[in-house]
């Protein structure tokens, strides 16, 4: 089974422009191949990594119906409900329209207790030297660690204004705990056209992939009293109600007896797993997947040409080289073998390089992303996926040039020019 | 004792419709440790005896053993390995892989063998100074003169100790010196390592090296002339 | 002298299997350029104001798209009855209405939900639209009923939309009575009586106004001076303006997209074609080195194999256009994110989208070939001719 290995690396580099611009096309090509892929998994990890245990109610008519206040205490009472809280889209930016982002209005006694297992606390506001703090945001005293849940929780309920921004907003705009950030509101717009005050009392960190770092979570009664002492206009009531089911108690019941409890209105109820729901912003893609599996296919199909290409041109040359080693006695599998590990080797060199790229970018690419796709990764099944892919390019285009130097005679080989 | 029996051998090729008898019912033995030059004009069969010998081409009829084994009834996929036993080959335009150094290049056929890697590279430094190129044993073909292209060839096919060595016009490509350097080098190989030597040329002053001189004639055997076989007879000239 | 385009020609198809894959490479990266850019025409398509700039969306100040927006009953009265810039019919009627808009669920013949926009209209809106909307089977609603007409291209995509079909909008079940079309938004929509709409709903409040003005209309000075007006301060703009923004988010996604996998893909691709134009350089050393031995001049060479890779790049386009071309006319729907509804719409590949990919694998060809052709001009005769 001699195979003259050394050959494969001794043909790269003697052909090092053709190598070079083949394997630069392959780490273009799966690079992209992988951002492609990488749109479509973190779209939809908010759906896989979705919490079980929770249920969403929103309006039955539409994403923009608001629910009433008074359905709160309703699901409360229904068996197997442990905690509610309202979560209600403000729809706000910050300084440009162009900086939006997500902003809920939450019932802040539960909220963080709730999401526990989503939002993690990086940073807070120190109650106690609040007042110490003065004009200098230097000087203002910040809790970091294991106490800084306990300190976010406080410090929501000491301030109406108060809101927790996700750790990817603080360090696009720079926000630190103690700031105060005017938000215009695009759906509740101030009767005097200012903008909203909130203060940043703490920074989080998502704990999982359904949640994202570009989100602000304010006091919903803030909001609510602004609008019932009409110094806000903006539709009253609660966008959704997000409902952690008692550990033991099937969602599913859960759901069905709350849709029961509102089908004769006054607005019908649609309550989905949270997995349901966040499949339902994913479907407002469209065809998403379809389409970037289009282009992905677009790819790799053009340079799977690019790389055949090059192996035949590759196989051509080495017909003369092919004769001599066949007649020093190595064997057809062995020319095969060559081949077929040449076209391997470029392609895992290149693709393998351009998965590297897509690996180490995905962060300044996420940034990129900004608010699009906010929790955008390359998830490690991607990385496989685009390896598996690479392999079977090289194997494709190996494979003729291997079956001819395979079944070349050795005289002819010997008589075609070197 | 023969180490290579032809009897009866048939070769035809047909190109562009006519088909060309190349070898005609010949029969030849070499008896071991033989230096036989093969003569005659193109076309006359002398490489297709080379390529039916060393396993590279097959007969339309006729059987050829070589080292005691019928290759005219082998499948072709023990072809290879019978080749990398038995055979070395030395080609008149060199045929060295162009990318690897002499060494590499020496050291390429003794991948074949089941020898491990010191004993390869001994092999491989035994055959270089043979040759004489043990100090340019880096180089790329390139690098080298056409006599030492030649030489390293030689090497390559000295290096696995083969039963037989084939040399298809090995001077062909070389001026008269380079040329008489290597037929007194294959004489060498010959008088000094016992080994079977078959070589085709067209250049008679080549040829007075071997022992034997054949002269082939579209296919069938013409003449054979002995030649002095002293040790001396190389330095005649 | 210049070398004659046959040479050029001939070495291709010599080499045509090479050419093609490369060509091939070229193809798909035009393919995609031209697929996801007709996809984008598509869209703006159905946002592009045709004609009439005289027509005046209020909105609430501040909001930048009807979702967002909301104008009390009595604000409306006041907007349609007052405003001076507002024309009005031969019967002295004003042409303006005052419009709901809500995103709805609806499910997808395909299967899953979408938001699907829901207008409540009142009589003058039809007319305010012009002659291109129509009814293309059924009937208009009857205003006061629990009627609804859907467009043409949305009742194509979701259940429960074809004439004879009932609509459940939260409680009230609601006939569909007619389909419309227009080569605008409205297409998509689905429309019922605003006061049935707000009454099903339980959204006593409109979106908007929507009017025909005086053609001078200065809509700056208006907006301007309606946005501080003491009884009701509006947003107002002309319709053209209007729908001009409501495409920036997934337009401007579009364009991204475009242009990101463009320049990937197309990088990709001229390294191919640069591969496949150095293997004909080098198989035709030889020639070259005839070439430029009888007398033609460096010059000459390195355009005949420029044109070569140009030739291959325009291949390359047809190909690609090929590819794309079947998608012209197809029907999609996508969301907006100005105003987070689906659109429906189809794959556009207009002339000058066409022309654009044609210049893109041109373009391509040409960078793919002009090192090659380079080294091919540099190469010295003597040693050229050596090699075989």
């Amino acid at each position: 089974m001699a195979t003259p290995w050394l050959l494969v690396a001794r043909h790269l580099r003697a052909h090092w422009l053709r190598s070079g611009l083949t394997m630069l096309a392959l780490t273009v090509a799966m690079f992209l191949f992988c951002f492609l892929i990488s749109l479509v998994t973190s779209l939809s990890s908010a759906v896989t990594a979705a919490a079980t245990d929770r249920v969403i109610v929103q309006s039955a008519v539409s994403l923009f119906v608001a629910l009433p206040k008074d359905y709160q205490p309703k699901i409360e009472a229904i068996p197997g409900v442990e905690q509610v809280t309202k979560f209600q889209w403000f729809g706000g930016y910050y300084q440009k329209p162009e900086n939006f982002m997500g902003q809920f209005g939450v019932d802040h006694e539960v909220f963080l207790d709730m999401y526990r297992n989503e939002i993690g606390i990086t940073e807070a506001l120190a109650l106690d030297g609040a007042t110490a703090s003065g004009d200098d945001v230097n000087l203002t005293p910040v809790v970091r660690g294991a106490g800084a849940g306990a300190a976010a929780v406080a410090a929501m309920a000491a301030d109406r204004r108060a809101a927790i921004v996700g750790e990817g907003l603080a360090r696009d705009f720079k926000w630190k705990v103690g700031d105060t950030l005017p938000i215009t509101g695009t759906i509740f717009a101030k009767r005097d056209g200012s903008a909203w005050d909130f203060n940043v009392v703490g920074i989080y960190r998502p704990l999982k992939s359904s949640m994202d770092d570009r989100t602000m979570f304010f006091r919903y009664d803030y909001l609510d009293e602004t609008l019932a002492a009409d110094g806000a206009t903006g539709p009253k009531g609660v966008g959704v109600y997000c409902v952690n089911v008692a550990p033991g108690h099937d969602p599913e019941a859960v759901i069905a007896g709350i849709d029961a409890l509102f089908s004769n209105g006054p607005q019908a109820t649609l309550t989905t797993t949270e997995a349901a729901f966040q499949a339902g912003f994913v479907s407002m893609m469209g065809n998403l997947p379809f389409f970037v599996g289009t282009i992905g296919g677009a790819v790799v199909f053009a340079v799977v040409f690019s790389v055949i290409n090059t192996m035949l041109m590759s196989g051509r040359q080495r017909m003369h080289e092919t004769g001599i080693l066949k007649a020093l006695g190595f064997r057809n599998g062995a020319l095969a073998r060559l081949m077929l590990g040449e076209s391997l080797l470029l392609s895992l060199l290149g693709g393998g390089l351009g998965v590297l790229l897509a690996v180490v970018l995905a962060t300044p690419l996420r940034y990129l992303l900004g608010a699009f796709l906010p929790n955008y990764f390359v998830a490690a099944s991607t990385v496989w996926l685009a390896l598996g892919v690479t392999l079977f390019i090289g194997l494709v285009a190996g494979i003729t040039p291997a079956i001819v130097a395979a079944r070349l005679r050795p005289t002819a080989a010997l008589r075609s020019e070197g | 004792m023969s180490i290579i029996q032809m009897q009866g051998v048939t070769k035809r090729y047909t190109r562009g419709g006519e088909t060309l008898t190349v070898l005609d019912n010949l029969s030849l033995d070499v008896p071991a440790g033989d230096f036989v030059a093969l003569m005659g004009p193109s076309g006359s069969g002398k490489s297709t005896i080379l390529n039916l010998v060393g396993g590279l081409d097959s007969v339309d009829s006729g059987s050829i053993v070589v080292a005691k084994q019928e290759i005219t009834s082998m499948a072709s996929s023990e072809l290879p390995d019978f080749r990398a036993r038995h055979i070395g080959f030395i080609f008149q335009s060199f045929n060295l892989v162009p990318v690897l150094t002499a060494w590499e290049n020496v050291m390429l056929p003794l991948l074949l063998t089941p020898l491990d890697r010191a004993a390869r590279k001994k092999q491989a430094e035994f055959a270089l100074e043979v040759v004489g190129l043990a100090d340019r044993m880096h180089h790329r073909p390139k690098q080298l003169s056409g006599g030492q292209e030649q030489r390293v060839a030689i090497a390559r096919a000295l290096a696995t100790d083969p039963d037989i060595i084939l040399a298809d016009e090995p001077t062909g490509d070389l001026d008269r010196d380079s040329a008489n350097a290597i037929m007194d080098l294959l004489r060498r190989l010959n008088v000094e390592l016992k080994k079977t030597l078959v070589v085709v040329t067209h250049d008679h002053v080549a040829a007075e090296r071997a022992r034997r001189v054949l002269h082939l004639d579209k296919g069938v055997l013409a003449r054979e002339v002995l030649n002095d076989t002293s040790p001396l007879a190389g330095a005649r000239r | 002298m210049a070398l004659p385009l046959a040479y050029t020609v001939r070495n291709i198809a010599v080499r045509r299997a090479s050419a093609l894959f490369t060509a091939l490479g070229i193809a798909m990266t035009v393919a995609v350029f031209a697929g996801v850019l007709s996809l984008r025409a598509g869209f703006e398509n159905v946002y592009m104001p045709r004609g009439n700039q005289d027509v005046a969306i209020y909105l609430r100040p501040g909001a930048t798209s009807e979702g967002e927006s909301g104008i009390q009953r009595e604000q409306a009265d006041i907007l349609v009855k007052e405003r001076p810039e507002i024309l009005r019919d031969d019967e002295g009627r004003p042409l303006a209405a005052a419009e709901t808009f809500l995103a709805v669920f609806l499910d997808k013949l395909d299967g899953g939900k979408t938001n699907v926009p829901l207008r409540g209209v009142q009589p003058m809106s039809i007319p305010l639209r012009g002659d291109q909307l129509h009814i293309t089977s059924g009937r208009w609603m009857e205003f006061g009923s629990d009627e609804v007409v859907v467009g043409q291209r949305l009742a194509a995509r979701m259940q429960h939309c074809q004439v004879g079909e009932t609509l459940v909008l939260n409680l009230t079940p609601f006939l569909v009575v007619g389909l419309m079309d227009s080569p605008t938004a409205e297409s998509g929509e689905i429309w019922g009586d605003v006061e049935r709409m707000m009454e099903a709903l339980e959204r006593p409040v409109f979106q908007r106004v929507i009017a025909r003005v005086r053609p001078d209309t200065d809509f700056a000075a208006l907006a301007e001076e309606m946005k501080h007006d003491a009884r009701v301060p509006v947003a107002v703009s002309s319709e053209r303006a209007y729908l001009g923004k409501q495409t920036t988010a997934t337009g401007g996604m579009l364009q991204f997209l475009a242009l990101f996998l463009t320049a990937v893909m197309g990088v990709a691709a001229v390294l191919g074609s640069m591969n496949t134009m150095l293997a004909s350089v080098a198989a035709r050393t030889h020639e070259v080195g005839v070439l430029l031995a009888i007398g033609y001049s460096r010059a000459s060479v390195f355009t005949a194999f420029l044109i070569e890779s140009a030739l291959i790049g325009l291949l390359g386009g047809a190909l690609g256009l090929l590819i794309a071309l079947p998608f012209d006319g197809l029907q999609t729907g996508l969301t907006n994110f100005n105003t987070f509804t689906d659109v429906s719409f189809a794959f556009t590949l207009t002339p000058a989208l066409a022309l654009q990919s044609f210049v893109l694998a041109f373009g391509l060809g040409l960078l793919g070939g002009a090192l090659p052709a380079f080294r091919a001009s540099r190469l010295r005769p003597v040693e050229a001719l050596r090699e075989l």
